[in-house]
């Protein structure tokens, strides 16, 4: 009956811990859940309906000026055809075109793929350490320019000079257009000396820590051919003239 | 006495296992819940989404400008497609606007230009980072840059941008502080973009960084 008291108490004793920690766990897990739930403003559902309109628009503005830009690319090689004068600017053109970004490329090249932890941080953590930043994608970008990357891409978007890389909360825009993880970095150039090169950066190593350490993804491929997208952006400038 | 003490142990045992069963069962449902909830959107801070919404309706435009653009090339070329005269001329035109574009050709235009000094004297001397002079580059593209150049050498799109120890390359040529950062574009834009609460210039200065701004009409910028 003794022996019976003590191990029941000892059970009892195990069982409370046990719940009180289950309870706890679900506390922590249910937490993020009813809080959001509490905050989400009503207008919210109406912003990501815009959101998503202007998204499906812009897709839509994107396929089309691709078709378009087929059509005048068969106009130009039929009208080439037409003088030597013509050919020669027409070849020209589409050099400059590919030098601005505005053709696709495909080549050789690397593929860096980041994307936020798949670990949910707990209370003691730093959640800053388990999600992309856009800093992140700009070092890398930076990176790939410095080794010799001819045409960069981010997911769907051309990366040129002036592409602006920006965050609105935990959302990544590229090219003012909202990217989803996994980002997706592709850059053409040598690969071997692109993916030695970034390997070896101390930011690459300290972004591979925070994989090891905080679970997010950060990898870096060598690629026999990558296809980087045109920019749909318009070539001519609003403020800059050509100067004497 | 003794089984109804081992039949209540038994049940309680059994409530216990179906317990921890569900919890087992359901945590890693409430965890894939909530990773879901923040893919959605939903749970965002609606000012965020009007950032997002702002930078969607600027890309409309944008979009919209190239879509006409090329549209109008085509219906010219349809139009003219036998004279070769007029051909010429939209090929020639279209060249230039891609030189421009690609850096072969000087540009002019109203524009601000950014004088950043370093703190060399001192206990701690401040020290531009890298991540900083990334910043600065992309809030001036973001708010309305159109050509942009560091002590005289200007960006173009295979153009990084590091510090190798007190020097700063540009392209692989090496510059030096003070860093004059000269930029083309919609001028009131990029002076407000840069004076926002919280955004370059404060991070500068509080670290010590000076950041001058001045608007210059008009700003040169060679190829």
């Amino acid at each position: 009956m003794i022996t019976r008291g003590r191990s029941g108490g000892v059970f009892l004793g195990a069982l409370f811990v046990m719940v009180a920690g289950f309870g706890y766990l679900l506390a922590v897990q249910f937490e993020p859940t009813v809080n959001k739930a509490y905050v989400v403003p009503a207008q919210n559902v109406e912003l990501v309906e815009i959101m998503k309109g202007l998204e499906a628009e812009n897709e839509g503005a994107a396929r089309r000026i691709v078709d378009l830009r087929g059509q005048l690319g068969q106009l130009e090689t039929k009208g080439a055809a037409t003088s030597d004068e013509v050919r020669v600017l027409t070849e020209e053109l589409r050099a400059l075109r590919g030098k601005a970004g505005l053709a696709e490329a495909t080549g050789p090249g690397v593929v860096v793929t980041l994307s936020d932890s798949s670990r949910t941080p707990t209370l003691s953590d730093d959640p800053n350490y388990f999600v992309i930043h856009d800093g992140y994608l700009r070092s890398i970008v930076n990176l790939m320019r410095r080794y010799g990357a001819t045409a960069i891409a981010v997911n769907d978007q051309r990366v040129l000079g002036n592409s602006p890389i920006v965050c609105a909360g935990p959302i990544i825009l590229v090219n003012s257009s909202r990217m989803s993880p996994p980002y997706i970095i592709t850059a053409l150039g040598n690969p071997e000396l692109l993916a030695d090169s970034i390997s070896q950066d101390v930011f690459f190593r300290v972004l591979e820590m925070y994989r090891d350490q905080f679970r997010i993804t950060c990898s870096l491929e060598k690629k026999a051919s990558v296809t980087v997208p045109a920019s749909l952006d318009n070539a001519a400038f609003k403020y800059a003239e050509g100067a004497k | 006495m003794k089984r109804t003490g081992r039949a209540r142990w038994q049940s309680t045992m059994l409530v216990f296992a179906l317990i921890s069963f569900f919890v087992g069962f359901f945590l890693p449902g409430q965890a894939r819940v909530v990773r879901e909830m923040k893919q959605t959107y939903q749970s965002q801070d609606p000012k965020d989404l009007i950032r997002v919404i702002r930078d969607l309706q600027q890309r409309k435009q944008d979009l919209l400008v190239e879509e006409t653009d090329v549209s109008q090339k085509v219906a010219q070329y349809l139009r003219s497609s036998d004279d070769t005269a007029a051909q010429v001329r939209r090929l020639l035109q279209e060249a230039i606007v891609l030189k421009q574009r690609t850096g072969a050709i000087p540009l002019a235009g109203p524009g601000i230009r950014i004088t950043i000094r370093e703190q060399s004297s001192g206990t701690s001397p401040s020290m531009l980072a890298d991540e900083d002079l990334l910043l600065l580059l992309n809030d001036l593209w973001a708010s309305g840059a159109e050509v942009i150049s560091l002590n005289g050498i200007r960006l173009t799109d295979s153009s990084s941008v590091y510090r190798a120890g007190l020097d700063v390359r540009v392209d692989g040529e090496v510059t030096q502080m003070p860093l004059v950062v000269d930029a083309i574009g919609d001028t009131e834009n990029m002076y407000k973009g840069l004076q926002i609460p919280g955004g370059v210039l404060d991070l500068l200065n509080l670290r010590r960084i000076g950041a001058i701004v001045q608007k210059v009409n008009p700003l040169r910028i060679s190829d």
